[in-house]
């Protein structure tokens, strides 16, 4: 199983993993069209580098929980949790009720803004042969291996105080 | 074991799920008026024409197989025979129970209004009124919704959505939603719903449906003296629990029946989960209904768990959580908005995101700083970062919006 560990240490604040995040998920790879076509409301990433109000960097992914809330939310059917782990939206059943969005702890799961009613999750690249968050990190933060851990699949290391109990 | 689950919605299949899980050779049945899956959050969706039914359906293709659940759908549950652990139906068929579950949901309670009574008024529970809507409400010249709440005002956006030229929303509140959003965040839903064609009329209350000779109502008249023409009337003011099958057998009850964090009723192997109930809700730490689609899909997910032998509890239960989105804008509401304690300070911050929205985010905080309640109005990418802040009371911290750099705020749409 590919699992994901984030070094919030490592983070820069480079935000390439938000920018890769965004052209896999362009209609056409192309972040120059999607945002040429669409505006900025077409390219959104499913990723993103907070800042703490301590001034931290904080890489904001998706977890894919073991015990997932935006699945257990959902009214429509859409969020599935597969055999790999990976929680992900099927955008044909999402209605954009965003009840997930309302009950991810790590506000992860985010509404869309192409102005269709659907929500945006990580889906982990499984379509992919690599994930391109990770695959475009230049410093180590993002990291994938092929593990069998329990729990979660994205798990996290030195984690800022604020953000170790409430799991930010 | 054999388990019986009254109701098909939410928390029943949310138990049988979760029962399966731990007890494989368990006999699961599922017995429910319902005589299909669907989900009662899209009813304004099919109601409207926008999704069909078989849309709404929630569950997986051939989910009953997969999860080994025998479905005894269309019969209503007549009675429960505690002592011989057996459900009567109405067409006289008996299903005996080791452990059984209610999950008999809500119904609509029609205002107690003169003229309420007869053909013309519609309720918005089940999918057959969402359908009986569908197929009327094209013909009708006049939609008066009775309500402002989440059905009422989802479904007033919904049909305006498909081009009814004539939808009124009357709120008893000065503002609709008035459960979910305060005043600031309130009467702005409000000129919302009016820029989009809604007829508005809150702060009122119909107290009158008056009919024709035929018995078909023409016209709703208001406590402000105001008439509206009305040839369909939604009751959208309020449900009322389906507790009768266990206030017979003298459960507790108050609106709901009453259950612990076990979601056990006082009455032995007998549980409930979902709208029907009443627990403890830790945003205001009092027993009350928690009804909503995440709420009781947790509901079941524990009741499921202990009738079959299992350890679960409800961990920091809330029905206190709406998100919606009206007429283009997204909402998020999570903790007691609608009755803040005086000593909570209220902040309401105001911005204009890079797509030009103003967003609003309304915060309430206790004297110790801990985030009571808030309402994210537009963007509401972060709502689920407040709703964890308000049940694991943590403090505002990262949250409180001039925390944040401009430029992250800009971005966050």
């Amino acid at each position: 199983m590919r699992q994901k560990t984030i070094d919030v240490a490592k983070c820069v604040g480079c935000k390439n993993c938000e920018l890769a995040c965004i052209v896999v998920h362009s209609p056409d790879e192309n972040l120059q069209q999607a945002y040429r076509e669409g505006g900025i409301g077409a390219v959104r990433s499913r990723c993103k580098v907070a800042m703490t109000d301590d001034g931290d960097l904080y890489p904001q992914h998706c977890r894919h929980c073991e015990d997932p809330q935006c699945l257990r939310a959902c009214m429509s059917g859409a969020l599935s949790k597969g055999e790999d782990g990976y929680v992900v939206c099927d955008p044909e059943t999402c209605v954009g009720c965003y009840m997930c969005v309302m009950s991810c702890p790590n506000g992860v799961a985010r509404p869309s803004t192409s102005g269709r009613r659907l929500m945006l999750k990580c889906d982990g690249c499984a379509s992919r042969d690599d994930m391109a968050c990770a695959a475009a990190c230049p410093t180590g933060c993002l990291q994938v291996e092929d593990a069998d851990l329990p729990g979660d699949i994205v798990t996290y290391v030195h984690q800022p105080d604020s953000k170790e109990e409430g799991r930010g | 074991m054999k388990y019986v689950i009254i109701g098909n919605s939410a928390a029943g299949t949310a138990a049988a799920e979760t029962i399966r899980r731990q007890d494989p050779a368990g006999e699961i049945i599922m017995v429910s008026r319902d005589t299909s899956f669907y989900s009662r959050c899209q009813l304004h969706l099919v109601a409207s024409g926008l999704r069909s039914p078989a849309q709404a359906n929630f569950l997986p293709a051939g989910w009953a197989e997969r999860y080994g659940v025998e479905l005894l759908l269309g019969r209503t549950v007549t009675g429960i025979d505690a002592e011989g652990k057996q459900v009567r139906c109405e067409n006289g068929e008996t299903v005996p129970y080791d452990r059984i579950l209610l999950t008999t949901g809500s119904r609509s309670a029609l205002p107690p209004v003169a003229g309420m009574d007869g053909p013309g008024i519609y309720g918005l529970r089940h999918l057959e009124d969402a359908e009986n809507l569908l197929e009327v409400f094209r013909d009708k010249q006049h939609i008066v919704i009775i309500g402002g709440g989440l059905v009422g005002s989802e479904l007033a956006e919904a049909l305006k959505e498909v081009g009814h030229p004539s939808v009124s929303l009357v709120e008893m509140a000065p503002h609709p939603l008035p459960l979910q959003l305060e005043g600031v965040t309130g009467s702005r839903l409000g000129q919302l719903m009016e820029q989009h064609g809604v007829n508005l009329y809150c702060g009122d209350c119909v107290t009158l449906v008056e009919r024709d000779a035929r018995g078909l109502p023409t016209a709703v008249l208001l406590k402000s003296g105001k008439r509206l023409p009305a040839d369909l009337i939604v009751a959208a003011a309020g449900v009322r629990a389906n507790t009768e099958l266990l206030t017979s057998l003298g459960a507790e009850c108050n609106r709901g029946i009453v259950i612990d964090e076990h979601c056990r009723t006082s009455l032995p192997d007998i549980y409930a989960a979902g709208d029907v109930t009443e627990c403890r809700d830790v945003t205001l730490d009092r027993v009350m209904s928690s009804a909503i689609w995440p709420a009781a899909r947790k509901q079941g997910r524990v009741a499921g768990t202990n009738m079959a032998g299992g350890e679960a509890s409800l961990q920091e239960h809330t029905g206190l959580r709406a998100s919606l989105s009206l007429f283009g804008t997204s909402m998020v509401s999570v903790g007691a908005v609608f009755s803040p304690d005086p000593a909570w300070d209220k902040q309401v911050h105001e911005y204009t995101d890079s797509r030009g929205r103003l967003c609003s985010k309304v915060c309430y905080t206790d004297n110790q700083g801990v985030l009571k309640a808030a309402i994210l109005w537009g963007d509401v990418s972060q709502a689920g970062l407040y709703g964890e802040a308000v049940v694991k009371c943590h403090p505002l911290g990262d949250l409180a919006p001039q925390a944040a750099p401009a430029y992250l705020l800009a971005e966050a749409g």
